[in-house]
Formats: C-alpha cells, sequence, structure tokens
C-alpha cells in the first residue's frame, strides 16, 4: 500500500520531457509537432546537454531559441524541456516548502502541486480496483503581473500549462495499472491566487503565477501481493 | 474435457499463502503456435529467459512476437458448459462452454489501417500471451514451457466502428480460445521475474522501400510507412546508421553492411556500399531494415 501523494509523484516522475525537434536553417527556426510546455524565457538543452534560451514559441509549430554558452550551435534533434518539479500539501505547508526549497525560481518551475486533503476510496476483495484517488492538482508556471494583459497571461503561461496538464493525462493513460480516465475538470486561471468578486487579491504562494487547476478521480487496480 | 483419474480421490485443497495473481487483461502478444522449423513457439522455464525485446525484433516472422496495444473494455466470458438433461433431471456433463474474449482499441490503435494488420491473423494458427494491466505475462504451461494460449483463429474477427457523438473511433476485436484449451494450464512470468514490464513492449512497425533504384555501388530509395492520409504517407526519418540496414546481393548469397548511409531530404536514403558490397550489373539486391522496431524489404535488380 502506497500513499496516494506518492503514485502521484510516480506520475509526474515518468511524464517525458523530451520533444523532437527539426532546426530550419532558412528560417532559424526549430520545427515541432508538439512544443508540450515549452515558454518564452525558459531554458531548453539539446541531446548534448547545451542550454538555450527561448525567445518565440509557436505552439505546436516552432521553437525559437538562443544558445547561451556557443553562439554557433542550433537547436535540434532530441530536445529537454524543464523537468516539472513537484510538490505536495495544504497551502500553508506547501509555500512554506516550496519557499525554502530553491532561491532560484527557475529550479522549482513549472510546478505541479497536488493540493491535500486526498480523498480515497478503498475496494474490498470483490474488486479488481484497489484504490479512486479524488486528485486536485495544480499546474503552475511563473507570470508577470506588471506587464502581462491577461491574453498575455493565457499565451504566455496557461496554454503551456494546459499543455503540461495533457502530458501528465497522457501519462497516466500510459500506465496501464490505471483504469482509463473517461473525464475530468479543469480550471484555467490568468492569475493564481485568492479570488474575490473582483479578481485575485492575494497569492497564495509567494510568486505570481498561472495556470490550470485539474479535479481528476484516477482509479488503481490491485497488484499482486509482495511476501 | 478434461479425463478423470479413476485411482485418484478428491484433490487436495489447501493452499500456500501470497499465491500471485492475474490482474485485468490488458493486451496481448500473438505468436505463432508453430515456427517454420517445426518447433513449438513458448519459453523454456528450465532455460534462462530469453531476451523479450529480441523476440518482437526477431527476423524470423514465424518465431516473432507481435504485441498488440492496449485494448479497453475487455470482456473474457465463458459460454455456460453442455450437459445432457433425462427426463427425470438428471445431467450429465458433455463439454465446457468456450471461452470468448471482446475488447477494443481506441484512438491512434484504432486505424483501418491497423485493422487490415489485424484481419490478416486469421490466416495463421497462433497464440497470444496475455498481458494485465502489471505488466505480467500469462500463457499456457506445458512440461516445462510456458505456451501461448491457443486462439480458435477462424473466429478472429476485428471489426472497425466509426465515431459518434457519443463514442470515439475503435476497432472491437472478438474470437474465441481454442476449445480444447485447459484453463488450470494457466500461470504467469511477473515483472519482476522477468526484468520487464510486458505492457512495455510493441510491434514493429512495417516499412515501404518505395522506387528503389540499384546500382553496383549505392541504392536509392524512398522510405514510408503504411500509416498516414491518402496523400502523405508518414515517413521513416532518422535511419542513417550502417546497422540499421542490411544489403543482400541474392544472386550471390552475400549480405553486407551498407559503407554509410545519408538521408536527404526526410525518408529519401542512399546506402553507400561501393567499399564494402560486391555487386555486378544484372544481380538481384535486396535492402532490409533492420533497425529495432522497424521491418521492411525490397529487392531491385543492379543496373
Amino acid at each position: 500500500m502506497i500513499e496516494a501523494s506518492e503514485y502521484i509523484e510516480e506520475i509526474v516522475s515518468k511524464m517525458d520531457v523530451t520533444i523532437l525537434g527539426t532546426y530550419d536553417i532558412s528560417t532559424g527556426r526549430t520545427l515541432f509537432c508538439d512544443t508540450k510546455w515549452a515558454r518564452v524565457g525558459k531554458t531548453i538543452k539539446d541531446s548534448l546537454g547545451n542550454d538555450y534560451k527561448i525567445t518565440e514559441v509557436e505552439t505546436d509549430v516552432y521553437i525559437v531559441a538562443v544558445p547561451l554558452i556557443d553562439p554557433l550551435l542550433t537547436l535540434d534533434g532530441l530536445c529537454y524541456l524543464e523537468t516539472p518539479f513537484f510538490m505536495t500539501g495544504t497551502k500553508l505547508a506547501t509555500n512554506r516548502e516550496w519557499s525554502i526549497a530553491d532561491n532560484n525560481l527557475e529550479n522549482k518551475l513549472p510546478l505541479i502541486w497536488l493540493l491535500e486533503i486526498i480523498s480515497e476510496t478503498g475496494y474490498g476483495r470483490g474488486s479488481s480496483f484497489d484504490r479512486d484517488i479524488e486528485a486536485k492538482i495544480f499546474y503552475l508556471d511563473e507570470t508577470d503581473p506588471s506587464q502581462y494583459y491577461t491574453k498575455q497571461h493565457r499565451d504566455q503561461v496557461v496554454k503551456p500549462m494546459q499543455k503540461l496538464m495533457t502530458e501528465f493525462l497522457k501519462t497516466t493513460d500510459g500506465i496501464r495499472e490505471y483504469q482509463t480516465v473517461d473525464n475530468y475538470r479543469y480550471k484555467t486561471f490568468s492569475r493564481f491566487g485568492v479570488e474575490q468578486e473582483n479578481g485575485v487579491f492575494q497569492n497564495i504562494l509567494d510568486a505570481n503565477l498561472s495556470g490550470v487547476a485539474l479535479e481528476i478521480t484516477l482509479t488503481r487496480y490491485k497488484v499482486n501481493c509482495k511476501c | 474435457m478434461i479425463g478423470c483419474n479413476c485411482n485418484a480421490g478428491l484433490s487436495n485443497t489447501g493452499r500456500p499463502n501470497c499465491v500471485p495473481l492475474f490482474g485485468i487483461t490488458s493486451s496481448m502478444i500473438l505468436v505463432p503456435i508453430t515456427a517454420n522449423d517445426g518447433t513449438k513457439n513458448g519459453l523454456d522455464l528450465s532455460a534462462p529467459l530469453p531476451s523479450f525485446n529480441g523476440l518482437v525484433n526477431e527476423a524470423d516472422a514465424s518465431k516473432r512476437w507481435f504485441p498488440l496495444p492496449a485494448f479497453e473494455n475487455v470482456e473474457l466470458p465463458k459460454a455456460d458448459s453442455l450437459f445432457e438433461e433425462a427426463n427425470s433431471g438428471r445431467q450429465v456433463f458433455l463439454r465446457q462452454g468456450k471461452r470468448s474474449f471482446a475488447g477494443e482499441l481506441w484512438a491512434e490503435d484504432s486505424t483501418p489501417t491497423f485493422l487490415g494488420k489485424l484481419v490478416k491473423s486469421r490466416c495463421v494458427d497462433f497464440g497470444m500471451y496475455i498481458v494485465d494491466v502489471n505488466g505480467n505475462l500469462v500463457g499456457s504451461e506445458d512440461n516445462g514451457f510456458l505456451y501461448p494460449i491457443p486462439v480458435d483463429n477462424p473466429s478472429w474477427d476485428p471489426k472497425f466502428m466509426f465515431a459518434t457523438d457519443s463514442t470515439t473511433q475503435k476497432i472491437m476485436l472478438g474470437f474465441d480460445f481454442n476449445r480444447l484449451f485447459d484453463e488450470s494450464s494457466m500461470y504467469m512470468i511477473t515483472v519482476s521475474e522477468a526484468g520487464l514490464d510486458f505492457t512495455s513492449l510493441e510491434g514493429l512497425v512495417d516499412v515501404n522501400l518505395l522506387g528503389l533504384a540499384v546500382s553496383t555501388t549505392d541504392a536509392t530509395f524512398n522510405a514510408s510507412f503504411d500509416y498516414g492520409t491518402a496523400l502523405e504517407k508518414i515517413i521513416y526519418q532518422g535511419a542513417i546508421l550502417p546497422a540499421d540496414w542490411l544489403v543482400t546481393n541474392v544472386t550471390t548469397a552475400t549480405s553486407f553492411i551498407p559503407d554509410n548511409v545519408t538521408e536527404n531530404p526526410d525518408g529519401t536514403y542512399v546506402l553507400d556500399y561501393s567499399v564494402s558490397g560486391t555487386v555486378s550489373v544484372g544481380n538481384s539486391v535486396k535492402i532490409e531494415v533492420t533497425k529495432n522496431g522497424f521491418d521492411g524489404d525490397k529487392t531491385g535488380i543492379a543496373v
């Protein structure tokens, strides 16, 4: 019996952070059929571990990235996006733990946050199901409230975080210990925080974040006993 | 029906703790019952387990494993057993009912192209290993071998279903187990025993080599898959290592790996064998895909 947050963390660890691109020398763009959660300002690595800064993204079409060390390098082939940072906990606990996790914001974003309290339903001997895990998961990345209009919040952050959520769901679909997910609910928000009638008035985590909140029930099948 | 052993009484009914149980059926691995060399395909349980990726990539198709994608809504119903009933109401067992399989392949696994590949299985005597959701492999144990469970191949019936307002496109697959299959012979190999999650095995992808032009020093062709649109098939990219290909001079019965491979534009290959190969004008030359996960070949005459 493993604790529910460990199962979710296991899914996050199995998420594929790679994207395959082809550099187009005539435009200076690297063509990708799936840009996943790539976004402007973030770092992307090539297969040799060279870092590039993303300067332009056309979702699921191309990325323009400049090399950070050798200016002659071009982004081509298998590329690695930033690995999501996973956390679980209540609002207060997560804010504290996430704040002290790393001083550099880049090392702890994008954030996948499993909100506690997690509700579970167990099944008895007559069922092939082990449990239902009712989870609320946030997919968050930094935003710039002083510079961005709402449209930019959505383009620059919400859209990539929606893609991050999609990758999470795709990963879950590929793990056969889980029943296929038929439906889920999600909410996108330009600013992540405590809302009033007039909008967000206070951050929940100590950073300016945007993203998606997913509400999902994951059903796990039973596994064999280990003696 | 298994006959009675008249010298034995009832079977002992105790069991040890922690007996392994099959999980929900997730997918299957199809395997021909008999290889072309006459041997029965099965896993020798007295020897170290083979490389399962090697079995999937086996060059001899009659020994190859053919994993299917993950199924949805799998059911394995068992028909009622058949009895003869006397007027008195007394019944005599005649035979057990047949075991059937019904499952659905959804989304990307449900293309008409894939349907065409599934339909062809009916023409072969084959069996299947069941793979459960936990990645274990279930087969039929007999005399120290784990054999695939025999399928009544004429009952093999894949059907294409169009998408509707409330359902996705899918392939519905149904078939019966061989009616003589003894279900008490089923055993499994677990993920930890095999060192492999059997759900991770994927079948080979057919590669078509089109427009093959063979000379005495090189071969040029386009490589693509069966999948894609009517206008544009998905191209086979990235097989740029010499070891990804094998060239055989069929006329002289010699095989060699090309000296180098160039791909330009994507999907168009030139295999240069000017140093390693010996090909004369008029020789029949076969180009084979040898990269793991793919299968295909084409033969041309050198000019």
